[in-house]
């Protein structure tokens, strides 16, 4: 099984501002794995180059073994800015069916799908919602469909970016769990959040982006509990 | 597939919510009403003063009448609709919602040029056929009547094209006067100057003019290089296949809206949707 994300001597500049300095990192196995640093390091913008939204960069990069230069790259593979958004007039039940058929494989049946669908919906919270549209959905509601359809489909890789912003803890807690379930099942995830004892929580890597470049990599974040997310942090961005 | 027409199908829901088409489908009912009555009342004029013309109008010209006005409210549907269609998914960000999906960029263009182009056929159609329904083009064979409609839809594909190119890189309001601005440019210049003297300058700004803006297609007509291709294709016409006189305008229409299409492509495939 190839590698979910290998990311080889990125580098990428906005003008003169440089963001991503010869980023190189590789997540061998399904993983929970975080992205962190202060605002600014690039965490968004490596996101966005891994989803191909930018497609002039210097360097390599692959998803599950497909240069990210082919679109055939994201096929396994979803990505959840910090807001989603949709067509207005479109209802909850319209959306998601637009994603999980574009997701899923052709051999999927419409009771996998139907399945599935449920399995989404008691996860985020989404019951009641169906025939809602998306214009009078609320910021949480529409992260969780966003969510919802991140993970449709035969999604393998999840990029999230700043995913727990606008959840209500219940929601904070469902996706926590949810992530879980999904790493069982053997998925990847990538994140960048600011808040580090959620990731500590269920991540079991981090790396640190700080000026574009990754400065520390981090193993088995829940067993090294001695060394707290929170600290090394402060040690690598402290201000003073 | 399922992609793009769920794109063509966004189009359409969104443009059924605007005001441009509800605005323009009342004018266009209207304009219909009128130019019945004003052939109605030919026809009776001339039916009582034994075959005399009221105005100098006779029934035939409602029909040209009609066509122009069904034409140049499809145009603006058409340009209205374009320069707003791809912009707004920019500026809201569902271009690159789309764009995160395992598709070429160039299927999320596809969709959006053939939802505009779609809605502006069946608008179009949709009043050329109630204008033959209400007999506003009497003695008009149906042969024609499809050439007819045939020729004019190939006109909107450049149209949309070069307004999602301006539209993508300005505001929309700009973007249409600009088009306008262009298209008329390219209209005058094509009027006041002889075409063939045009078709053998190596390189002008005319020249760009021209190729990015498509004039009204009877203004192509005269070009040397497309009277060659009418001989070449009437010379090689099976019998069975009506002769068709603009098709070397529809040919040029068609080569143009792949060139447009291929431009817009490139320029789309080199954006980023980052920051």
């Amino acid at each position: 099984m190839s590698s979910p994300i290998v990311v080889q001597h990125v580098s990428k500049s906005f003008g003169k501002f440089v963001v991503l300095q010869d980023v190189s990192l590789s997540l061998e196995r399904p993983s929970l794995v975080a992205l962190l640093g202060p605002n600014g390091a690039g965490k968004t913008t490596l996101f966005q180059i891994l989803m191909g939204l930018i497609p002039s960069f210097e360097g390599e990069a692959f998803l599950h073994g497909v240069n990210i230069k082919n679109p055939h790259a994201r096929k396994k593979v979803s990505f959840l800015s910090d807001s989603f958004n949709f067509y207005p007039f479109y209802t909850v039940s319209q959306i998601y069916n637009f994603y999980a058929h574009i997701k899923s494989p052709p051999e999927y049946s419409v009771t996998q799908k139907k399945q599935q669908q449920e399995e989404l919906w008691e996860a985020f919270g989404l019951g009641g919602l169906d025939s809602k549209q998306f214009k009078f959905l609320s910021k949480g509601q529409r992260e969780r469909l966003g969510m919802a359809c991140c993970f449709c489909g035969e999604t393998s890789l999840v990029l999230l970016d700043e995913p727990f912003t606008g959840l209500d803890p219940l929601g904070v807690k469902d996706l926590r769990n949810y992530l879980l379930s999904f790493n069982q099942k053997g998925g990847t995830v990538f994140l960048n959040s600011h808040i580090l004892a959620e990731i500590e929580k269920f991540c079991d890597t981090a790396f640190f982006l700080k000026d574009g470049q990754i400065v520390q990599r981090i193993e088995k974040i829940g067993e090294a509990f001695e060394s707290p997310l929170e600290q090394t942090y402060s040690s690598l961005f402290s201000r003073n | 597939m399922r992609y793009i027409v769920f794109l063509i199908k966004t189009h359409f829901l969104h443009e059924f919510r605007s005001k441009k088409i509800i605005f323009l489908s009342i004018f266009s009912a209207l304009y219909l009403f009128l130019t019945y009555k004003l052939g109605y009342q030919i026809e009776n004029f001339s039916s009582q003063y034994n075959g005399k013309e009221l105005l100098g109008l006779d029934v035939n010209f409602i029909g040209l009448i009609y066509f122009g006005g069904i034409y140049f409210t499809s145009f603006f549907l058409c340009t209205l609709s374009s320069v707003s269609s791809l912009k707004e998914d920019l500026e809201n960000k569902m271009s690159s919602q789309f764009l995160l999906l395992p598709y070429p960029r160039w299927h999320y263009l596809l969709g959006k040029f053939l939802g505009t182009w779609f809605l502006t056929l069946i608008f179009f159609a949709l009043f050329f056929i109630l204008g033959a329904v209400f007999s506003l083009f009497p003695t008009i064979s149906v042969t024609t009547l499809l050439l007819l409609f045939f020729n004019s839809v190939l006109i909107f594909p450049p149209v949309i094209l070069a307004c999602f190119l301006l539209s993508s890189y300005m505001p929309s309001l700009w973007s249409l006067i600009l088009y306008f601005f262009i298209r008329l440019t390219g209209l005058a210049i094509a009027g006041s100057v002889e075409y063939s003297t045009y078709i053998s300058t190596p390189f002008s700004y005319k020249k760009i003019v021209f190729l990015f803006f498509p004039p009204d297609f009877a203004l192509f007509s005269n070009s040397p290089f497309m009277k060659n291709i009418n001989e070449f294709i009437e010379k090689n016409r099976p019998e069975s296949i009506p002769s068709i006189s603009n098709l070397s305008v529809n040919i040029h229409l068609a080569l143009l809206s792949v060139l447009l299409f291929a431009v817009l492509c490139l320029l789309f495939q080199r954006r980023s949707f980052g920051r």
